[in-house]
């Protein structure tokens, strides 16, 4: 069973923080559709399972009618898609007509993730989102027929204060949304926000994500990620699966694939892309499979997970034990059976226990 | 003047020496002594001007770079005047104080100084002190007006000023431009004519003194030389008069510029000598060259064992090279017998070296070295001098680590080097310099106006202040515009104390220093605000401590790290988040372990110049 990445490289606008290949609606999207089918035509093998498939982006829900069914439809007829498969499309308020939501829904898509961010209209304004309050609720509402709903939320905006948080998370918890991502804003060379000079207080964002966890917490969410948190068990299968090192194919431009030990990156030059010769960097990282594990198992709430990790090689108890011991005595890490698990307060600094796991 | 005479078997003795003329060039940072030097090769021929490249005398990279001399290398030039053809020997000097000793040697070696003064910016102190070296020395001094193309040239004012200043006769002084390559000619007319021959003995024994040596793959160490009495060939048994060794001599010959093997070297010549010596540290600048069975009744005065005055602990940023750290110096020891090091082992950075420098300048140079031509990634801990502890047991102990200082209980008192310094400044900037002074514990002696834009500073200050950021702040306090010229003095009691920072609780030795009493709470107070900016926030909260024994005098926390999770990774990209853990986990070698707390290694290199202010 393998999962399915499909990057669609379109915007109406680009959002401030952004440092994804995405451009703006264009001529060119027909013609992108197509150069998608054909390395999918290329690199899927005819039959194979398929459990899930995620369409992201940029913003899928600004591609011409007709467009999302026609891919999903090629996987169907070319891969043997799972029937409870989970198959996601990412929107943004904006571009979420009755017309999109009828044509995901005949699809077959059964989730949805919409980018909200944070709903105070200035803040959406500062990071020149598209959308606005009013228009995050109309889209909420044309979506009921996808039950399984996720919202994106950002913390450390330029100028988001502890309330404009609480506020955008009370929304969405009175929605009863069933999936929540939360993601720490992070200045990227090139960006609308790198160029103004904005520069994240990372101890601001530590508080912010207290208040987020604290709540959500409160109100039934459970983190199943460092990022990610779901009512009951929404969780998403597609990310969960990156996280757990299952395979996954990426197609589009920039996407990245996990197949067979190696990771495969696509170029980021669209127009190559559409052109057909996309340059592609395939990366064997079969040898590096023990420390993609630590890296990856300990941002979920399963955590890592000793006897797989030896089945990598690495015996993590007798190379860092008497690091795994100070860790939990520092009330980072927690044991539970052979699983070690980040304590609620090492979710924080997670990439610095990572390193020292390594 | 005499003529050269010609006898029917070739040059009398007499004449020979008659035309030879042995002379160097004194001149401030950036006066135009390399320029000029270049000139006068070229002028004459000594190389051909496809070979030219800017400064050949300075053949290392720092030294082109920053425009110093730090090696000395003779040249002999050929030049016709009034029809006789001339032996011109150039011997170049380093133009820094930390090599006063060197250039004293060197002087020593000639009979004129050609004493370059920028017609712009007039007399300068390190010039006043190299020309204070060279009449005391018994050089005949020609003033030569640089730069005198320039639109800011003052050529009569700076004459005056050197006749004023250093009392020298400065109305036959040639106005040139190197650079420009004008009057270059009458330089060297000046030369033949107004410098004096040598003198000397050729029928005495040898007598060479050695003003320089360097190493050579092939030769082994090569002593430069000038023969003061008698000759030397190739296969003499040689002696050095100050450590008694013997050689047999394998080579002689001259530079010009590269080198040239002769037969025989003799009386009032400039060359070298090669005698398979294993070492530069048995070719002492200031030693005598005598025969092993013929020597002369008395060496060349003035000898002197070059003793370190500032040291310095060397460690490799990456603890895993320090055989290359090893390495890197016995190469640089093999040419350099004033570079002195010994193995160190600290608690924080690992294996390393201490080592000893003439000075601040000649400690810079050496660092930089070692990481430009054998490519290390350097820590230095703070520059330290040689303190004489006495010791309540009635022992007296040289210590230059301060990790080595015995403890506050077995110590009755405490010596550390004081220097003499002299402080050149324009007037505007007396008050901010004598404030400096000051605050680096100086003892006001004396101060002369030289001339109405000029003023000599004399004070007495300690060693210990001079190395730790003396000469930056002087130049912020100036300008730019004051010069520093220091002698060491000797030794004075003084209240110091070691002053230890604590990371968590954990002495990192590398950051001990020994300071005056008076000065260790501004010092303690500073390292620990620099500490606390440059360690990164950790796991854990980490309390920065300055301490002078167990009395906490500072105090800083570099609060625990509260968050570095990083945002999506899009469409599976794992790769990108996981170059940014591999980075990190990169970062973390170079990481150095004091305790339970990670210092990076730049961490060390900040503090070692902390804005007292």
């Amino acid at each position: 069973m393998k999962g399915i990445y499909i990057h669609i490289p379109y915007c109406a606008k680009r959002c401030a923080y952004c440092s994804f290949v995405s451009g703006a609606p264009h001529e060119s999207m027909p013609f992108y559709v197509k150069a998608l089918i054909k390395e999918m035509s290329e690199r899927l093998t005819v039959g194979e399972e398929i459990s899930t498939i995620y369409i992201g982006g940029g913003t899928p829900s600004v591609l011409y009618r007709g467009a999302i069914s026609e891919i999903i439809a090629f996987i169907r007829n070319r891969c043997a898609v799972s029937p409870t498969a989970e198959i996601t499309v990412e929107c943004n308020p904006d571009s979420v007509s009755k017309e999109f939501v009828d044509e995901i829904v005949g699809a077959g898509v059964n989730r949805v993730s919409i980018g909200l961010q944070t709903d105070n209209d200035e803040l959406l304004k500062t990071i020149n989102r598209p959308h606005d309050r009013q228009g995050f609720l109309r889209a909420y509402a044309e979506l009921s027929k996808i039950k399984n709903k996720s919202v994106d939320l950002m913390l450390g905006l330029p100028g988001q204060t502890k309330e404009d948080l609480r506020s955008s998370l009370a929304l969405v918890v009175s929605l009863n949304a069933p999936h929540i991502s939360l993601y720490a804003l992070k200045v990227e060379e090139g960006t609308l926000l790198y160029n103004s000079g904005f520069s994240v207080d990372e101890d601001f964002e530590a508080d912010l994500y207290e208040i987020a966890y604290e709540f959500l917490t409160k109100n039934g969410y459970n983190r199943y990620e460092v990022s990610n948190f779901c009512l009951d068990d929404n969780y998403s299968r597609h990310n969960f699966a990156y996280w757990d090192m299952v395979d996954y194919y990426g197609f589009g431009v920039s996407a990245h694939s996990y197949l067979d030990g190696k990771r495969i990156a696509n170029d980021d030059n669209i127009n190559k892309y559409i052109l057909g010769n996309c340059d592609v960097e395939i990366t064997d990282v079969s040898a590096d499979k023990a420390q993609e594990y630590i890296m990856l198992s300990l941002r979920t709430s399963v955590g890592l997970n000793l006897n797989r990790l030896l089945s990598y090689g690495v015996d993590l108890i007798k190379e860092k034990g008497k690091k795994v011991d100070e860790l939990i005595k520092n009330g980072f890490l927690v044991r539970k059976g052979d699983n070690l698990v980040l304590s609620e307060g090492a979710y924080y600094i997670m990439n610095s226990i990572i390193c020292s796991l390594m | 003047m005499l003529l050269p005479q010609k006898s029917l078997f070739g040059w009398v003795c007499m004449s020979r020496l008659d035309k030879i003329r042995n002379f160097c060039i004194i001149a401030h940072i950036d006066h135009g002594k390399s320029t000029l030097a270049d000139r006068l090769m070229e002028k004459t021929g000594t190389v051909a001007l496809r070979d030219m490249t800017d400064q050949l005398l300075d053949s290392m990279d720092i030294e082109r770079e920053r425009g110093i001399t730090i090696k000395l290398t003779p040249v002999k030039m050929k030049y016709n005047r009034n029809g006789e053809e001339y032996e011109l020997n150039l011997i170049d000097t380093p133009g820094h104080v930390d090599f006063n000793y060197e250039v004293s040697r060197s002087l020593a070696a000639c009979e004129g100084a050609l004493l370059v003064v920028d017609a712009t910016q007039g007399v300068e102190a390190q010039t006043l002190a190299n020309v204070y070296l060279a009449i005391d020395n018994d050089l005949t001094v020609l003033p030569v007006i640089n730069k005198v193309d320039l639109p800011s040239a003052n050529p009569e004012a700076v004459k005056q000023e050197v006749e004023e200043v250093i009392g020298l006769d400065a109305q036959e002084a040639p106005l040139i431009s190197a650079k420009d390559g004008i009057n270059i000619e009458e330089v060297l007319e000046k030369v033949v004519d107004y410098f004096p021959a040598p003198k000397g003995d050729e029928n005495a024994p040898l007598k060479a003194l050695i003003f320089d040596s360097y190493y050579d793959n092939y030769k082994g160490a090569v002593c430069l030389v000038r023969i003061k009495d008698g000759a030397v060939k190739v296969g003499d048994k040689i002696k050095m008069m100050a450590t008694g060794m013997t050689y047999e001599v394998t080579e002689v010959g001259v530079f010009s510029p590269k080198a040239v093997p002769q037969e025989i070297l003799r009386v009032g010549d400039v060359g070298y000598v090669c005698a398979s010596i294993k070492n530069v540290s048995e070719t002492e600048p200031g030693d005598t060259i005598t025969l092993a069975d013929n020597p002369c009744a008395q060496p060349c005065p003035g000898y002197k064992k070059v003793l370190p005055v500032v040291y310095c602990g060397i460690f490799p940023a990456d603890g895993s090279k320090y055989n290359d750290l090893r390495d890197a110096l016995e190469r640089l020891k093999l040419n350099d017998a004033a570079l002195f090091y010994e193995q160190e082992t600290s608690a924080a950075l690992g294996f390393g070296f201490r080592c000893g420098f003439l000075g601040l300048l000649h400690m810079e140079i050496i660092q930089e070295r070692l990481e430009r031509e054998f490519n290390l990634d350097l820590i230095t801990t703070a520059p330290s001098v040689n303190y004489n502890v006495y010791k309540t047991n009635g022992e007296m102990i040289t210590v230059t680590n301060p990790s080595n200082l015995p403890s506050v209980q077995e110590t009755d008192h405490i010596e550390e080097p004081i220097v003499s310094a002299e402080i050149y400044t324009p007037p505007e900037y007396i008050g901010a310099i004598m404030e400096l002074c000051q605050e680096k514990r100086g003892e006001y002696k004396d101060m002369v106006y030289l001339d109405k834009s000029r003023v000599k500073l004399s004070y007495i200050i300690p060693l210990n202040e001079i190395v730790y950021d003396f000469f930056d702040s002087l130049k912020s306090r100036s300008r730019g515009y004051a010069s520093l010229d220091y002698e060491i003095k000797g030794y004075k009691q003084s209240d110091l104390v070691k002053l230890d920072v604590l990371l968590n609780n954990d002495i990192c030795d590398a950051l001990s220093i020994i300071v005056h009493r008076d000065k260790a709470y501004q010092r303690g107070r500073s390292l620990a605000e620099k500490l606390k900016d440059v360690i990164p926030r950790q796991q854990f909260e980490i309390p920065i401590q300055a301490s002078i024994g167990n009395k906490v005098i500072a105090r800083e926390t570099v609060k625990a790290l509260r968050k570095d999770v990083l945002a999506k990774c899009y469409g599976g990209d794992i790769s990108r988040k996981k170059k940014l853990l591999e980075k990190q986990k990169e970062g973390k070698k170079r990481m150095r372990q004091v305790g339970t707390v990670q210092v990076p290694s730049e961490a060390f290199m900040s503090v070692l110049k902390l804005d007292d202010n």
